[in-house]
């Protein structure tokens, strides 16, 4: 009992958080199989700062650039969150693997999510003519090395720590995008998923606690 | 098997402090694109930016009105009876903020903010308010603010890109009384006119010490902005001498002028400032809704670097900087800022409580709820002219799901913000921080539910009643 309530804690995040991304199949708008794990439908993107945009950008009429015309934002933004979510799923597939309870549990919905958002990405990346990175950043995947090198608690709290990190940079990456950029369908993404990155931010930063408190942490 | 629970009794703490060590770095190896924190330089020539702001303006208007409408009835309703203190605009009445479908405000006081949450009930208008552009964001001034200081200075305070989005009654009268601390005997000292550059050394001559006077000169003089200066990066037509602090803080008091804070990155967070008035000054020990300066020649100083250049030195020093004197212009600034009295209030005594002699049984009904139950003399202290000195966190994420955006703004958690008084708060809607809500009777509303007080009807009338005597 003494360890019961943040299981149960963590469990209700873990559960908040799968509703949560089940529940857009029903009304989120786009071609049924590829659906982003989005929580809302997200309004259009505004209009951006003009200041921003690439010279001779395509435009529909003057200041709305045409759909998939990107600004130096849209591509450093894409090629970033790309990176970011191929460590998502590369670190998440070894961590569900090799983790136990709630860490395997919140792997596997990394894996899950970020692959899917991964897949919308590309989507936007081809449309716009932007090649995306196809090998893990050498950063990450020393990373990956250096947990694959650790085991237990100690290989939890090195995933669980790095998703804390990783999931803080994306929120910031993804805001960076929504008044920067210049393609709506890439504004839109990031305005889609930044309340799913804050969720993922959450689960992590409470198994991040329990863990550092030697809690288990085994869903049951 | 034994030996490796051993070896993990044994070595798991020294493995977890490595893992502590080394993974700090480990993700991620680029750090996040500068313009995260710094501002971005322009990539078009300012000809091309202009030309695209201005053909996308009606767009950005109507986008913003379509968000206020679903937020807010903006209807001209006033209170009878009840005018600002010159009476030169009735206070509007009536909540305005609208409700979601299927709920009323007693209803959704009976929920806990986690229901409000899992059912997404909290009503828009409680929601941080879109600036009208917000990639963009900066200072917008009202259309009266514009045209007074056209015809007095022949300076411009239009934008090209956006326009002032809330109607005129629902903003402070214009222009407001002034009021000193050292002319009380006088009454409001503004004779009707709009301070500027061109008018106050005739309407404040003999009235106000030569450091005062000083210091309102330069509270009067037009220093570059983010979007008001001379180079290819702003918002404004012609290159513009800049902007005065009373553009904003007109006549001391507030037009409703907006901003993005200049506190928070990355731009898409950064929520909406709603001008403060600066009466009461002289007990104001704080300054900033999130920087909590510790004085007002702190906070005078920096405003040259923060509501200015939105908190970016590297901007403001591209663009002309001016960085006011400590010693003489920072102090005189200060001590002119520090006679701003608050306007009248007959029904209060010394200590900021009702006199029961002058006062209506609904204003000292309301009185004891703001004492009571509804707990707002905690942070709101009479004595202390209805502050505190403090900041505090209403922790309103509690009743939504934060990283939604509206009209381009996240909204996040807004923190600790800073106490405003009430005294004058009649005189000076929006309220909150950020604007965000119409009238008093949306402020009651807001706090029945983020507190949790369960107020009735007639606890919630009586609120009103008592803060319009204040």
């Amino acid at each position: 009992m003494r360890h019961g309530s943040p299981v149960s804690c963590i469990a209700i995040v873990l559960l908040l958080a799968v509703a949560g991304c089940a529940q857009p199949a029903t009304d989120a708008r786009g071609p049924a199989s590829s659906h982003p794990p989005v929580t809302r439908q997200s309004e259009e993107p505004p209009p951006g700062n003009p200041a921003g945009m690439m010279p001779a950008s395509a435009e529909q009429t003057l200041g709305t650039p045409m759909p998939h015309a990107t600004n130096v934002a849209d591509r450093i933004f894409v090629g970033q969150a790309a990176l970011a979510g191929m460590a998502e799923v590369a670190l998440g597939q070894q961590a569900a693997s090799r983790a136990t309870g709630g860490v395997a549990g919140f792997a596997q919905q990394m894996v899950q999510d970020h692959g899917r958002a991964n897949e919308q990405l590309a989507g936007l990346a081809k449309a716009a003519g932007i090649a995306l990175p196809t090998t893990l950043d050498p950063a990450d995947e020393a990373e990956r090395r250096r947990q694959q090198g650790l085991s237990g608690r100690a290989f939890e709290i090195a995933y669980i720590d790095g998703q804390v990190e990783a999931h803080q940079k994306a929120a910031q990456l993804l805001q960076w995008e929504l008044a920067s950029g210049q393609d709506p369908a890439m504004r839109q993404f990031a305005a889609d998923q930044l309340p799913v990155i804050y969720m993922h931010l959450d689960m992590a930063r409470a198994l991040q606690t329990a863990l550092r408190r030697g809690q288990p942490l085994a869903l049951h | 098997m034994s030996r490796r629970v051993g070896f993990g009794r044994i070595a798991g703490p020294i493995i977890v402090l490595v893992s502590l060590a080394v993974s700090g770095a480990a993700l991620g190896a680029d750090p996040l694109p500068p313009d995260t924190t710094y501002r971005p330089l322009p990539t078009l020539p300012f000809s091309e930016v202009k030309a695209r702001d201005e053909a996308q303006k009606a767009q950005v208007m109507q986008r913003q009105r379509g968000v206020l409408q679903q937020r807010y009835d903006l209807a001209d309703r006033p209170i009878p009876g009840v005018m600002m203190s010159a009476g030169r605009r009735a206070v509007q009445g009536g909540v305005r903020v609208r409700l979601p479908q299927g709920v009323t405000w007693e209803s959704l006081a009976q929920l806990s903010p986690d229901e409000i949450r899992q059912r997404g009930v909290f009503p828009r208008g409680f929601l941080p308010l879109p600036h009208v552009k917000q990639a963009t964001g900066g200072q917008v001034f009202p259309q009266n603010q514009i045209d007074t200081i056209r015809t007095q200075e022949a300076r411009d305070l239009r934008r090209f890109d956006v326009d002032f989005d809330l109607p005129d009654h629902l903003t402070p009268e214009f222009p407001p009384p002034i009021f000193l601390t050292t002319q009380k005997q006088l009454g409001d000292v503004s004779r009707g006119q709009v301070l500027t550059i061109k008018n106050y050394y005739a309407i404040m001559v003999g009235l106000i010490t030569p450091v005062q006077m000083e210091g309102l000169r330069l509270l009067l003089t037009p220093f570059p902005q983010e979007e008001f200066n001379q180079t290819e990066d702003r918002k404004v037509a012609e290159q513009s001498l800049g902007v005065t602090c009373l553009d904003c803080h007109v006549n001391f008091n507030t037009n409703a002028a907006f901003h993005l804070t200049p506190d928070v990155r990355p731009q898409a967070a950064r929520f909406r400032l709603d001008t403060t008035s600066l009466r009461g000054m002289f007990n104001q020990q704080i300054h900033g809704s999130k920087r909590s300066l510790r004085s007002v020649e702190d906070f005078t100083e920096f405003e040259q670097r923060t509501a200015y250049f939105n908190g970016d030195h590297v901007s403001a020093t591209r663009k002309g900087v001016n960085l006011p004197d400590r010693a003489n212009q920072v102090a005189m600034m200060a001590q002119m800022q520090n006679i701003i009295d608050f306007p009248p209030a007959p029904k209060l005594d010394p200590s900021g409580r009702l006199d029961p002699a002058k006062a209506t049984p609904q204003e000292l009904a309301g009185e004891r709820v703001f004492m009571g139950k509804g707990r707002c003399a905690e942070c709101h202290i009479p004595q202390m002219a209805f502050m505190d000195n403090n900041m505090h966190d209403l922790q309103v994420e509690r009743f939504y799901r934060p990283g939604s955006t509206e009209n381009g703004l996240v909204q996040n958690p807004d923190g600790a913000i800073k106490t405003f008084t009430l005294r004058g708060i009649k005189d000076t809607p929006p309220y909150l921080h950020d604007g965000r809500l119409m009238t008093l009777a949306d402020t009651v509303e807001f706090f029945n539910l983020v507190l949790g007080l369960r107020l009735t009807a007639e606890e919630k009338e009586s609120l009103v009643a008592y803060m319009l005597a204040l």
